[in-house]
This record gives C-alpha cells, structure tokens and sequence, in this order.
C-alpha cells in the first residue's frame, strides 16, 4: 500500500500518493496546456523540468492558466 | 494632484509629456490603460485596433458607448475622439490596423513604451520579438473570466515573454468561451497602466519584478518571480 502525502494546490490540499510527479499532478489537475505555469514552494518551475520534479509532503502548488484575452 | 506624488512634480509631468506610449489592442485592457494615461498627461498615444466597437463590448470596454455600437464605430477611432475630449493637450494617433510582424515595426516606431492590450496570444509573441530585436520595454496584460497576469518586459534586464512561455500553444482559457468580467479588465489596466507610468517617469525601483496573477472571483493576488535554473538561454532574448 503506498503511502501518501499532503499538499496543496491551488489554495486547497489535497491527499496524493507518495513519490508522484508534477507531470502526473497537472494530469490529475487536466491542466496539461502549454503555456501553463507552475510555481512550487513561491518558485517558478520551468517546463523543461516538470518530468525532474517530485513531490514532497507540505508543498504548495500553483497552477496558473494566463489570460491571453483583452 | 498627481505631481504631489512623491518623486513626480513637474519634472515628472514634463517627463509624461514628451514620451509617446504605443497601446496595441483597444478593447478592455486598452480602453482603460489608455484613458489612464491620457488623464495622466503621457503626450502622444497611438491607439493600434482594427476592430468596430459592438454592443456585446460595453460591459467591459469602458471607453465606448451605445452610439459607438450602433454606429459599429472603427474602435481606434472612437477612441482617439473620447480621449481627446478627456485630454486636448496630448497627442492622439488612431491607427485601425491589425497589429503583426508585417507593420510591427512601424507601429513601433518613436515609441518610448508598448502596452500589449492584445486579445489573443500568437501576436503578443511577434510583439516579444520586435520589443527585444528593438530594445523596447514593454508591459504585458491579458484578461479572460475574473482574472488575468501583468508584466513587465525589459529587454536585457527581466525575462522575456518566451522565458515564461517556452512553447507556446493554444490558451486553456479564452474570452470566447469563458467571458471577461468587467471590472476584471478595468482592474488588469490599471496595474498594466501603473507600471507603464513607473516607466515612463524612470521609477524603476517600483516596477513589479515578477509576473502579477490577479483574480476577482474569488480575489487573489500572487507574484510569481521567473526562475530558468539550469536551463539553456532564451532563444529569442539570451536572458
């Protein structure tokens, strides 16, 4: 049984197995666009790195789709 | 009133009079960055749409009104004849043409300043690359639903728009499909204007360093910095 940890995504926490990837985060989170930008922990992730990401108990996610309207 | 801002006075004012700001996109961003800014005293403003004002505009597009509409008045025209009624001492320039790579330049040019105020994304990456082949400094606003993102573009010394968007795609959120809040746009020009004017008036130590993620439904604000770890160079800027 795998254990799971607890982190927060979006302002909200959320239950997620232990050892997941960002890339399997933002595929839960159906946010799988390109021009999505995700910060972890108040840093900014760059998209060539999500597959290098791992996530860890207490983090905080930020999802953001920009805006391209105006 | 202003000029008792501090760090602004009439040197300041005199600063805002002779620059030329260059507003791409006349609709929600645009029509109140530019308001703004003719209130503020910027000298000339070129206003850049090709679009006609329509009714479906006016909950957003504070500039216009129902006359505009039902006349399907050319945006950037509409809006140089309401500015000029704010502001006869500046300069208003109405340009009703798409902005792309074939006219950026010339749209570009004698500008101290580019407001993107664009509504949709492949054109704001041609703005990215003739501001930095240019050296021009530029301020980013995009808004769809209740929120949006400003930042600040310097080339040479921030992050340009292809850092933060290496490959860009076709955007999650669209204003066709999710709608634009009014005072979500008003909101997203003012930052975008604020930030303009602290260029403008050489304030570089205010300027928002990172990109700004404002929503209104329900209210956030959050300040995401740029970080390229060990990643090659941008193509397009070097940074």
């Amino acid at each position: 049984m795998p254990h799971s940890i607890t982190i927060t995504v979006d302002g909200l926490a959320e239950e997620v197995p232990q050892g997941l990837g960002l890339p399997q985060l933002i595929e839960r989170h159906q946010a799988q666009h390109k021009d999505l930008i995700v910060e972890i922990n108040g840093r900014f992730v760059h998209p060539k790195t999500y597959h290098e990401v791992e996530l860890n108990q207490g983090d905080r996610v930020e999802l953001i789709h920009p805006a391209f309207g105006g | 009133m202003q000029e008792r801002l501090a760090g602004w006075g009439p040197q300041g004012q005199a600063r805002l009079a002779g620059s030329t700001v260059v507003v791409l996109g006349m609709g929600g961003l645009g029509g109140a960055a530019a308001m703004l800014l003719s209130r503020a005293g910027v000298g000339r403003l070129r206003l850049v749409d090709p679009d006609r004002v329509a009714l479906d505009n006016l909950h957003r597009q504070l500039l216009y009104d129902e006359a505009d509409a039902s006349q399907a008045a050319p945006k950037a025209q509409a809006a140089a004849r309401h500015l000029g009624g704010i502001n006869s001492e500046i300069t208003l320039e109405a340009i009703a043409e798409e902005f792309q790579a074939g006219n950026g330049r010339e749209l570009l040019e004698g500008a101290d300043l580019a407001l993107d105020c664009l509504d949709r994304p492949q054109p704001r990456f041609v703005l990215n690359e003739l501001c930095v082949e240019l050296g021009l400094p530029w301020v980013h606003a995009g808004v769809v639903a209740a929120q949006g993102q400003v930042l600040v573009l310097r080339p040479g010394l921030t992050p340009c728009l292809r850092c933060w968007f290496p490959e860009p795609g076709e955007p999650a959120l669209t204003s066709a499909h999710d709608g634009i809040l009014g005072p979500a746009a008003a909101m997203l020009a003012s930052l975008q204007a604020s930030e303009a004017l602290k260029l403008l008036l050489g304030r570089e130590e205010s300027l928002l360093a990172g990109m700004l993620v404002a929503r209104l439904w329900p209210p956030s604000f959050h300040e995401v910095r740029f970080n390229r770890g060990d990643q090659e160079p941008c193509p397009v800027c070097g940074y």
